[in-house]
């Protein structure tokens, strides 16, 4: 009997549709992938699934759960489908877990109630799943809080609470996305192998069709609300043909080439260096005694050494963890290495030092663009405010009209319109709110931009359009550019050479395509690996 | 837990040492003569030599900080000059009903604030949540002076069930002392449990929000349940700030209600201390208060620690 029926299901919310007439069929054991771009409704369809969605969401249509009807909007019958019936993980695991109770009681909790059993009984099923999604005793003590584990880690946690109750149906929405690459490649494992042990169904949800296509069997598309195409067995970039799906499939293609660096016969190579870092060394204090003194170190960066060339896209690669965003701090002057320096066109760059002239010629664009800005200021005001640093550190000794002008060509060479300057920045979506922080990076006219994972929270469409984007502007303006990512997917696309690092050090680093074709270091054939690349 | 609570003690005794330096630099730091000060231009030379060697004023300030602190440390607190009795009896009466008046309001304040905040936050929007909501606004629009009158008139004065003020002391036997405290208590305990009231109602809305209760839902939790079981104690952790801090007002700052209802608390005696110039009452006065402010922020840094494991590791 299928396990789950949706028969017309719609959704509004303050009548903004949101889901139209969605009809879905999930048999026992099913690997399904549910693709689509930000904002089509995806999560909304498998929170509804789930009874989860709040009240005031409006729902039509019916499902059926092995041919019983069940009622989505009744959450005292809902309740007692979730957890044995249904099972759900989410995007963001550290989020997900109660930060003040141990991960083991919270799947224990999850036993108690989908199974009905005891808690000392509970409390033993909780460590034998833990122990199934690699989490046993060696690895994280049970009494452990999430804040001691690794993202990667929670997701495990999250899975273990999930498939405690054996469910039928284990829904992924996203489970992957804010984690990298190379964990996301074990989590993606761990759920085909659980499912095929349990003969679980699996509905993942993702953005990307090459982390569904290494997961799943069959495939759904969704665009605005509705199931606009289907595919009932790989390879699904032929069956696959709407306009919607032949664009996703697009984008997850990431054959975009770094740009091409303008070659000077004039200059010597080591004149061209923009930026450069020495030997530097992090260690951060990782235990304190009675009185509050550090008295112990945990090294972050070590000995770590780059050049950045005029015109250059360097990538820095690696797992959390490796020290990324750390370097980039101290590249951009925001901490002071213990050991070593950096200079920029010369100049030492030093946190208690950064003259504005220096702070002009590097700017830096973050990973998540909806945590970037004040929602209180104007595009304007946002994108602006970095020229103070120009004409002797005083806005006022440019006219309004100049930096309205100004303005409006940062955001038209970012592909966005003059106009929108007066807006705020609620009413963009995640992709224009990326190239808004392009703008206020370009506004100076820098010689450096620093992208710290800038892609990593925009879906595969957004993703391939920033990256063009940045490849165009880095060509256009002669701009330098460092490129910190988890994915060497994202930066081969984009940097002509590449340093891997793994706990704070440079393991390996070299032009990209030698890096790809010739991996010498384990940490970099991990990262290789784990790039979801099965087209078929 | 063993740990957290004597690195806390080594931060409250530190606390402790620096606020007795700041308190005696500040009757070092009175221009010109303390005794002069305390007895005004009229004195005659006698009374101000014999102050002045009381004060021991004629030492130098190490030694007469270390006798000072020595007196405190063995339970003399010196002479009050007003009242020529010793301070710490002076202290100790106080003492004994601003404590328990404290106390007993603070009981109070959570058994109004605790159910009807919880009652509020979970059922935000609906209509219990709005007549609640009211309600505290008038507790929070309401001065507590009045408010005391209020209950004065009704209470003392139309009903006749209590006094309208004055205490006659712990020898009549505890229901009796505490039913002369509970007017008071309650004017004390209005406003502070309106504002507790919407520090827990705004911090459980927050979390109803975040992902951890909608995981708890999928486990198969009842949305009061999810709340209940997962969100009460991450929602007390602000709750337990503005409890400590107020505490910490209901000690010092309960005159004006210790004069509506003519109580002989720690807050008269200071303010008489201070119209009478009386430094040596006025140091101790201070200096009992900064004690009782440190305690309480050492109480609240351990509830802190039982309510979130994470704050009993050592932090790094």
């Amino acid at each position: 009997m299928t396990l789950l029926t949706l028969k017309n299901l719609s959704i509004s919310h303050h009548n903004t549709p949101l889901l139209a007439s969605v009809s879905l069929a999930i048999e026992h054991g099913d690997k399904i992938g549910l693709i689509g771009a930000s904002g089509a409704g995806k999560s909304v369809l498998s929170l509804a699934m789930m009874g989860l969605l709040p009240p005031n969401f409006q729902i039509s249509g019916t499902m059926q759960i092995n041919g019983e009807a069940v009622d989505l909007t009744d959450d005292a019958i809902m309740r007692y489908r979730r957890g044995t019936d249904l099972a759900i993980i989410f995007q963001d695991p550290r989020l997900a877990l109660n930060p003040i109770k141990p991960v083991a009681a919270q799947i224990a909790e999850a036993a108690e109630l989908a199974l009905g059993v005891s808690r000392v009984v509970a409390n033993d099923m909780a460590l034998d799943s833990l122990a199934r999604v690699g989490l046993d005793h060696g690895i994280i003590a049970p009494d452990s809080l999430p804040d001691m584990l690794s993202g990667g880690q929670c997701q495990r946690v999250m899975i273990a609470m999930a498939i405690i109750g054996k469910p039928k149906l284990l829904i992924a929405d996203e489970p992957t996305t804010s984690l990298d690459t190379v964990t996301q490649a074990e989590i993606l494992a761990l759920l085909k192998q659980l499912a095929d042990e349990d003969h679980m169904a699996l509905l993942m949800i993702s953005h990307d069709l090459a982390i569904l296509a290494q997961t799943v069997d069959q495939m759904h598309v969704l665009d605005q609300g509705k199931l606009v195409d289907h595919a009932a067995s790989p390879p699904f970039a032929k069956t696959l043909t709407h306009r919607q799906s032949q664009q996703l499939i697009e984008a997850s293609r990431l054959d975009i080439a770094p740009p091409p660096v303008a070659s000077d016969p004039n200059h010597r190579a080591d004149q061209d260096i923009i930026l450069a870092a020495d030997h530097i060394s992090v260690t951060y204090a990782s235990g304190f005694n009675v009185f509050g003194i550090a008295d112990s170190n945990k090294p972050i960066l070590r000995d770590i050494s780059l050049t950045l060339r005029r015109g250059e896209c360097l990538g820095l690669v690696g797992t959390s963890g490796a020290g990324k965003s750390t370097l980039m701090r101290v590249l951009l002057g925001l901490e002071r290495p213990q050991q070593g320096k950096v200079r920029l066109a010369g100049d030492v760059v030093d946190p208690k030092r950064m003259t504005s002239a220096m702070q002009r010629r590097i700017s830096a664009v973050f990973q998540d663009p909806n945590s970037a800005f004040n929602p209180r200021h104007s595009v304007r005001r946002i994108i602006a405010e970095p020229l103070g640093l120009l004409n002797n550190n005083m806005p006022q000794n440019m006219t309004d009209q100049a930096i309205t002008e100004k303005v409006a060509q940062a955001l038209e060479s970012v592909g966005l319109t003059a106009d929108m300057m007066h807006r705020y920045i609620h009413a963009f979506s995640g992709g224009q709110r990326q190239r808004i922080a392009i703008a206020r990076a370009l506004i100076t006219n820098p010689e450096v931009i620093l992208f710290d994972e800038a892609t990593a929270s925009l879906d595969t469409l957004i993703r391939k359009q920033i990256l063009a984007l940045i490849s165009d502007l880095v060509a256009a303006n002669n701009l330098s550019a460092v490129f910190i990512s988890h994915d060497l997917a994202v930066i081969r696309a984009i940097c002509h050479r590449v340093m891997v690092l793994e706990d704070g050090q440079c393991v390996e680093s070299g032009e990209t395509e030698h890096i790809f074709h010739n991996p010498q270091h384990a940490a970099t054939r991990r990262l290789l690996h784990a790039i979801p690349t099965s087209m078929t | 837990m063993a740990g957290f609570i004597l690195r806390r003690l080594g931060v409250l005794l530190l606390t402790l040492f620096i606020s007795s330096v700041i308190i005696f630099a500040l009757l070092e730091v009175i221009p010109g003569d303390p005794a002069l000060t305390m007895l005004g231009i009229n004195a005659t030379p006698e009374t101000l030599t014999a102050l002045r060697d009381e004060l021991g004023l004629n030492a130098n300030a190490l030694s007469r900080y270390l006798s000072w602190m020595g007196g405190m440390l063995t339970g003399d607190f010196g002479l009050s000059y007003t009242y020529r009795t010793p301070v710490v009896e002076l202290l100790a009466d106080r003492m004994a009903i601003t404590l328990p008046l404290a106390i007993y309001a603070l009981i109070f304040t959570v058994m109004i604030a605790l159910p009807f905040g919880f009652l509020a936050g979970a059922r935000a929007g609906k209509w219990g949540d709005r007549i609640i909501l009211f309600l505290s606004q008038i507790g929070i629009a309401l001065p507590n002076f009045w408010f005391a009158l209020l209950l004065i008139f009704i209470f003392a004065i139309q009903l006749g069930w209590v006094s309208a003020g004055g205490f006659s002391g712990w020898d009549k036997g505890l229901w009796h002392g505490l039913a002369e405290l509970t007017l008071p208590a309650i004017a004390l305990a209005i406003p502070q449990a309106t504002i507790l009231l919407r520090v827990l109602r705004s911090a459980l809305i927050d979390i109803t929000h975040q992902d951890y209760i909608r995981t708890a839902r999928a486990k198969g939790l009842s949305r009061d349940q999810a709340l209940w079981r997962h969100g009460w104690r991450n929602a007390l952790i602000p709750v337990v700030t503005i409890m400590g801090m107020q505490f910490s007002f209901l000690i010092a700052g309960a005159i004006i209600i210790e004069n509506v209802f003519t109580l002989p608390g720690l807050g008269r005696l200071m303010v008489q201390a201070i119209g009478q110039r009386d430094i040596i009452l006025v140091e101790a006065i201070i200096l009992m208060m900064v004690l009782i402010v440190i305690t309480v922020t050492f109480i609240t840094d351990v509830i802190y620690a039982l309510i979130d494991p994470r704050l009993r590791r050592p932090k790094s």
